[in-house]
């Protein structure tokens, strides 16, 4: 949270470590502030809870937006038929759970990946196997794709 | 067996561990070893709570080798794993031209494509509508109720009983309105078996045939609008069939918070077969309170995962799944699914019927029967119905079927309006007993109990507010 007098960051949950030489005894529900000292007083529950209703479509671009992944081509940059050879996996930010079950499935690198739809999901071919995934897991595939390699299926999905 | 034999630094880690594992882990040591390098938390937990010591000798052999790679180790050795997996597959088989000819691999493309996907999931719905709503739960229950109930067993019943027995309480516990026989196996035989079992068989089939992936992919984006994904399709669409299964199914959910979502939509929205049976057979000769019921309850269904999953801390959930080809479900394979899921479900169903049968009955016989239907009277006016309707909501508290098939009972008595009403509260009514166990066992007693005092008081406000507008707007269905 930001301190409200000094205007700098800090984790609230940390902050019971500057409460050295306060004569209060704990659950005085203040934060103090380990910059200035300042005690704020924190955030209501409810307060808190409204502001998560409003705020949740901000908070969901956060977690779709990984930094390392946006430099490269991923799965999801593919257009269907479009056939490619996997590079490597995204693993920061959470995505590492995922990745390790994207890795199960044999994505790892060298490995060929031809993409047959995007809409309404992901759905691409790997070895003999057919996955459906949501656009934030393909985005984690980094990938290279084939030149001109289009129809290897027969068909492409419109 | 095949034994991998992978990196030397691997190798000699694993034989770094494995003097360290004491006891017997079900796994060969060997198993055990790689999972610990891989970091897997189950193994991991169970290390440390038998042997802090070892664990913590072993975790610096762990991270030893974890420094020899760039790439996390489960990376790695799925890497070496394939590359001998590969070799095995190019020295062993040979690989034909995958091409799509067959009927299945077209309906299997077509289903994921939304321009037909929509159509052929209508499609399914309305063969699954026919079969079991009007075959199993109109022509099958019709009879074996007029039939094989009212004009064989029960009169039979009754003379014999009353032949018998001389004590009237022990008549009526057997024979009476509410008996044993004449109600409970009634019931549970002649309503709820038909529909139950037509549901089954047509679910085994959809689930054999592999629609139901590509349904959860094609309804994945609208899905995460209420705050699960795709996956969640399969216990939903169960639901249909028997929540209280389809509570256990939640189980396949990653998240915490997806399970608890969709354990509440289970209960709330999804009526289950025998149930939306009854309530179809209620309402067929009112098309339009038909189509207002189902308009409420998905309405509703929306509008609670709406809110719910932007109340409901936690993760966002992600869509993953395989899609296996779609093929002609095997025969006996579907028999026997069906016949293994109505023996459960029989089994499971008889003794609660008869059991509630008995409890209505002591109920009566002491009084506290009355004096609930007396507490439920005022609420049962404020929606529109007569007072005979607290029954049916009395039995809801048994099985949500149970008391939807004592709708069917007045069912001549009342307004399309009331039945609609009457067939709404029921639907988003408390889960039955099983389901409610179900849930106290799956999601611990705080989430339960806050799932059902919602539910409770949201049924009825929803109930009233629906008998308000339509009475205020003058409407008759």
């Amino acid at each position: 949270m930001r301190c409200s007098f000094c205007g700098r960051e800090f984790d609230p949950d940390a902050a019971f470590l500057s409460c050295e030489g306060c004569p209060l005894t704990g659950h005085c529900g203040l934060l103090r502030c380990p910059h200035c000292g300042f005690d704020n007083v924190p955030e209501a529950q409810a307060i808190r809870l409204f502001r998560r209703i409003l705020a949740r479509k901000s908070g969901r671009d956060k977690v779709a937006s990984l930094p390392t992944a946006e430099a490269q081509i991923t799965l999801a940059d593919l257009s269907p038929g479009q056939s490619a050879q996997v590079i490597g996996l995204v693993s920061e930010n959470g995505g590492r759970s995922q990745a390790l079950k994207l890795v199960a499935i044999g994505l790892l690198p060298g490995a060929e990946v031809l993409l047959l739809r995007r809409f309404p999901s992901f759905v691409f071919q790997i070895g003999s196997s057919d996955f459906a995934v949501d656009s934030d897991v393909a985005k984690l595939v980094v990938v290279k794709p084939k030149e001109s390699d289009h129809g290897s299926r027969g068909h492409t999905g419109s | 067996m095949i034994t991998v034999a992978y990196d030397p630094y691997i190798e000699r880690a694993i034989e770094r561990i494995i003097p360290h594992l004491k006891g017997s882990f079900h796994l060969s040591k060997r198993a055990i070893a790689l999972l610990l390098i891989a970091g897997d938390e189950e193994i991991t937990t169970i290390m440390r709570e038998r042997d802090r010591a070892a664990l913590d000798v072993i975790q610096e052999s762990v991270e030893a080798v974890a420094r020899m790679y760039a790439d996390p180790i489960p990376y790695v050795l799925a890497t070496q794993r394939q590359g001998i997996v590969d070799r095995i597959v190019a020295q062993s088989s040979v690989q034909r031209e995958r091409r799509l000819t067959g009927f299945g691999d077209r309906l299997g493309q077509a289903t994921l494509n939304p321009v037909f996907g929509v159509p052929v999931l209508i499609l399914t719905l309305l063969t699954l509508y026919l079969w079991v709503g009007v075959f199993g739960a109109q022509v099958v229950v019709d009879w074996l109720e007029r039939v094989v109930f009212e004009n064989g067993i029960n009169p039979w019943v009754v003379q014999t009983v009353a032949h018998f027995l001389p004590w009237p309480a022990i008549r009526d516990l057997l024979a009476g309105e509410y008996g044993v026989i004449t109600l409970g196996f009634r019931y549970a035989v002649a309503i709820i078996l038909p529909i139950v079992g037509t549901f089954f068989l047509a679910f085994a089939i959809i689930e054999d045939s592999g629609y139901l992936p590509r349904l959860a992919m094609l309804i994945d984006k609208l899905f995460k609008m209420i705050g699960l994904n795709g996956r969640a399709v399969i216990p939903m669409a169960l639901g249909f069939g028997c929540d209280t299964m389809a509570t256990i199914v939640t189980r396949t959910l990653e998240t915490r918070r997806e399970r608890v979502l969709a354990t509440l939509l289970l209960a709330l929205a999804i009526p289950c077969s025998a149930q939306l049976g009854v309530i179809l057979g209620v309402l067929v000769s009112h098309p339009l309170a038909l189509l207002s019921w189902a308009i409420v309850v998905v309405g509703v269904f929306v509008f609670v995962g709406l809110i719910s999953s932007r109340i409901l801390p936690g993760e966002r959930p992600s869509f993953f799944m395989e899609l296996p080809p779609m093929r002609p479900p095997r025969l006996s394979n579907v028999l026997l699914k069906t016949y293994a899921r109505m023996e459960w479900y029989f089994l499971e169903v008889m003794p609660v019927f008869l059991i509630a049968s008995v409890l209505i009955w002591l109920g009566r016989l002491t009084g506290v029967f009355e004096l609930l239907l007396a507490v439920l009277a005022p609420i049962v006016r404020a929606l529109g119905l007569p007072e005979e309707a607290a029954v049916a909501f009395l039995f809801g508290f048994f099985r949500r079927d149970y008391g939807a098939a004592g709708l069917y009972d007045l069912q001549g008595t009342l307004s399309g309006v009331q039945l609609l009403v009457a067939s709404v509260t029921l639907t988003l009514f408390v889960p039955c007993v099983a389901q409610f166990a179900v849930m106290l066992k799956e999601r611990g007693w705080k989430v339960t109990l806050g799932v059902v005092a919602f539910i409770l008081p949201f049924a009825f406000i929803v109930g009233w507010s629906l008998f308000r507008v339509l009475t205020a707007l003058g409407i008759t269905l």
